[in-house]
């Protein structure tokens, strides 16, 4: 199998950064966006097997571009980041919008995202 | 008994019983003032009470005899009188002419008892005989009247002049006992009208009356006792003799036209009867306009002072600020009222305690009074003054509030009641005048305190709104920071989030082996990334929860500092900027190059700022535009506007817009307070707001502030 590859949509450079440096360490294609709209282009573009996007982004949010992929790319695993914390109520809309997964912002551990990004891959065999 | 010789027999026995007290309350001290003022006393018992048995004679001879004996006392009256004002004033060189004066009276004492040559016959009148005069000697007697009487009236007025002009003279203290005199002789003057009689106009002579009045003047001046109190009996009993004038007037003329006038006599019940009718109509209005006549034109400062006082009443209903109101009050009292003392306590409503808030006089005082402590329970359960003063010093006051009033310095308290509650506690002192406090002035005191009552209890409840209001300014604020959640998190959760995710991240790789076979160097700038980005993220984080809390303080005082407005709009751009980008606002920001830096205090500057920012942020359907720009005007302020690409307000809403709790916005948006505060914290600091706003293009507010001096500015450089 190809390398996996990984689209990331979030506004915080540094993040982004870390995102990149941490999943292209470990073999993936990384693409990253800072705006919800050159987002959709690489998903359009690269076809990822996983996009990471932050829900509140300058442009488009984080629930227009999940809506978006699961119409246009409904195999493309769509995992949300947020920055609310309220109960839960963020959470359940997004996984009943499609998402695959949810993250609260700052994310607790890097290692359970890919963990996560890794059961979002298509199965080999 | 004749019912029209009452008057005169009473005034006589008054008069001499008023003689008789004086002389024997001087006793000892004797001097020719004292002893003219006794003679002028008897001449009058003796006139008082010779015409008082004659209007009871039946015969015309008999009474007639009973009037020379009377009138040989009315020839001593001109000079008695002058010779009493002359010695009042100290006149030595005044001697000469009193003694011309006595000789000529000597002289018409002796023309009365030869018959024909003072008195021909007697009058006949409805109240009894009064003398016929011989008119060639009686007009030359009227000549010494006519001499005497303005005479010693000129001369008092005179003196009274004099020593009024002549502000520092040790002799001002006599103004008050001259003044007086000369009321008194004035008054006196009155007197001359029961020579009328004597040419057979046939109305009843209330001279006695005056006489009265003069008298009590007199003596009470010369007793130097209660001088003021004096004043109201004067007033009274002049108002009392216009109206007894005004009923003889009344009755003498109803009786004259009903009688005489008209072709058939009109019954004697209807004449009564209608004179009784016109008395009734006439006498609550003349009693009153009496009153005022004599209050403006005999006691002219005294009704200044009045004046004064009502005025004040009238003043102090529209101030509201405590402060203000307390000092007005204590200088209007101590100034109007000529007190040597003022004083107001005031209850403080968190210690119970009662606070002397403000004084004047002498000494400084400090004093907090327990709401326990005898004089203020004595206030607070009588609801009555306390006066040492006059009548009211008759009634026993416990000793302890006496003494706490010396202490006040005062001589006067009135409490100052709202709800029956004792708000506080009005402090007189002595007048300077050294007059006492009288019920008359607790006529004017007593409705002052109760509206200075209400006046301060306004006051205060102003106080308690504006601590009210400043209040739900800081709520105001607390809710804007959490509306700014999602700044707030975007600004400390994201630097705590970056610095995680990259310590993690190097961790994971070392464990997962990724950095085996890199070189030293390619792991030391791995490491080395990390802590830059780590440290700036940490300066980050920390700014933000500075500018909040900064921003959360409530403002007390001003502290004005030059400030660069680039920098302010920078600083809460940041704060507001990302929920606005978030929301598809745009923020342009256009600054003039070398802006002047203005002088405010700096916070509430951003706070301005940031309510101006984040209300065009609401106005505008994203998406839009805030613009922020700044520059100098041609009158060289420096202005400030924000506009956005809003709908727009109304412009029957305009004026409402600075309205506290005034608000467009939805329910649960905003609590209205927003633009009230911004308009005083901008006001407070020297500046202007307005705004301009066109429908469906937008709102453009104006801040315009002084730009700051240079020498300011430099100053700010060092500092």
């Amino acid at each position: 199998m190809a390398n996996p590859k990984l689209v990331a949509i979030d506004d915080e450079v540094e993040f982004i950064k870390t995102i990149d440096h941490f999943f292209t360490a470990r073999g993936y294609e990384v693409h990253v966006a800072m705006t919800g709209a050159s987002g959709l282009e690489l998903v359009d573009y690269h076809q990822p097997n996983v996009v990471l996007v932050d829900l509140k982004l300058p442009g488009m949010d984080g629930d227009e571009i999940l809506q978006h992929i699961r119409r246009t790319h409904p195999n493309i695993k769509v995992i949300v980041i947020t920055a609310y914390n309220d109960g839960g109520k963020t959470r359940d809309r997004l996984l009943s919008l499609g998402a695959f997964a949810h993250f609260d912002k700052p994310v607790s551990s890097l290692r359970d995202l890919f963990d996560t990004v890794k059961r979002a891959l298509p199965q080999a065999g | 008994m004749n019912p029209f010789s009452y008057p005169n027999l009473g005034a006589s026995a008054f008069i001499l019983v008023l003689g008789l007290f004086v002389g024997l309350q001087t006793r000892g001290r004797w001097d020719n003032r004292i002893l003219s003022f006794v003679a002028f006393c008897m001449v009058t018992f003796v006139w008082q009470l010779t015409y008082g048995i004659a209007y009871n004679m039946a015969e015309e001879k008999a009474a007639l005899a009973f009037m020379r004996i009377g009138y040989s006392a009315v020839i001593f009256m001109p000079v008695t009188f002058l010779h009493f004002a002359a010695s009042f004033l100290r006149k030595g060189q005044m001697q000469v002419v009193i003694r011309v004066c006595y000789v000529l009276s000597f002289f018409f004492l002796a023309t009365l008892f030869i018959d024909g040559l003072f008195m021909r016959g007697a009058y006949r009148y409805f109240f009894g005989f009064y003398p016929k005069p011989f008119v060639p000697v009686h007009i030359a007697f009227l000549a010494l009247v006519i001499f005497s009487v303005p005479w010693s009236v000129f001369m008092l007025y005179r003196e009274w002049r004099r020593i009024q002009a002549d502000g520092q003279s040790r002799e001002a203290s006599e103004i008050p006992r001259i003044k007086l005199v000369c009321v008194a002789y004035l008054i006196m003057s009155i007197v001359c009208l029961d020579f009328l009689p004597n040419y057979g106009f046939g109305f009843y002579p209330i001279g006695f009356v005056f006489v009265i009045l003069y008298s009590l003047v007199i003596a009470y001046t010369i007793l130097r006792y209660n001088l003021h109190d004096i004043q109201v009996i004067v007033k009274r009993t002049l108002v009392f003799a216009g109206l007894v004038a005004s009923v003889v007037a009344v009755v003498s003329l109803v009786a004259f036209v009903s009688q005489d006038l008209l072709p058939t006599a009109v019954p004697k019940w209807l004449s009564n009867l209608s004179s009784a009718t016109f008395i009734a109509l006439l006498y609550g209005p003349l009693r009153r306009w009496l009153t005022n006549v004599t209050d403006k034109y005999l006691f002219q400062k005294e009704y200044d002072y009045k004046q004064l006082l009502r005025n004040f009443t009238d003043e102090v209903m529209v101030v509201l600020d405590l402060k203000q109101l307390v000092q007005m009050t204590i200088e209007t009292l101590s100034e109007r009222g000529k007190l040597e003392s003022c004083g107001l306590l005031l209850l403080d409503k968190d210690t119970r305690r009662y606070e002397l808030v403000a004084f004047r006089g002498e000494d400084g005082h400090n004093v907090v009074l327990d709401g326990q402590e005898p004089f203020v329970t004595f206030l607070r359960e009588t609801h009555e003054p306390i006066g040492l003063d006059g009548e009211m010093g008759k009634v026993h006051f416990p000793e302890q509030v006496t003494n706490r009033m010396k202490q006040l310095s005062a001589r006067l308290c009135l409490p100052l009641n709202v709800h029956e509650e004792l708000i506080g506690v009005l402090c007189l002192g002595k007048k300077k005048s050294d007059e006492e406090f009288t019920k008359d002035d607790l006529d004017i005191l007593q409705p002052l305190a109760r509206t200075l009552a209400i006046a301060v209890s306004n006051a205060q409840l102003v106080e308690e709104l504006k601590v009210t209001q400043a209040q739900a300014a800081q709520k105001e604020k607390l809710a804007v920071i959490g509306t700014l959640s999602a700044g707030i998190n975007h600004e400390i959760c994201n630097p705590l989030g970056i610095v995680k995710a990259q310590c993690e991240a190097f961790l994971l790789d070392v464990e997962d082996g990724i950095l085996i076979g890199k070189s030293s160097p390619d792991v030391l700038e791995r490491t080395t990334t990390i802590m830059r980005v780590a440290l700036k993220q940490i300066d980050r984080a920390t700014a933000i929860t500075q500018k909040l809390s900064n921003f959360a303080k409530p403002i007390k005082d001003i502290s004005a500092q030059p400030v660069s407005v680039p920098q302010e709009v920078d600083e809460v751009l940041l704060l507001v900027g990302h929920d606005l980008q978030l929301e598809k606002i745009e923020v342009v920001k256009e600054m003039q190059a070398d802006m002047p830096q203005i002088v405010v205090d700096r916070r509430q500057f951003q706070e301005v700022l940031f309510n101006l920012v984040r209300n065009a942020g609401q106005a505008i359907k994203p998406p839009g535009t805030i613009s922020v720009r700044a520059h100098v005007t041609a009158e060289g302020l420096v202005r400030i506007e924000i506009a956005d690409t809003g709908s727009g307000i109304p412009a029957d809403k305009l004026e409402k817009i600075y309205d506290p709790f005034y608000t467009t916005k939805e329910p649960g948006k905003g609590t209205g307070l927003g633009l009230f505060i911004v308009r005083q914290i901008v006001e407070r600091n020297k500046g202007r707001i307005s705004l301009e706003s066109t429908i469906g293009k937008g709102t453009t507010f104006f801040l315009d502030f002084p730009a700051a001096k240079p020498e300011a500015a430099g100053k700010a450089v060092t500092a």
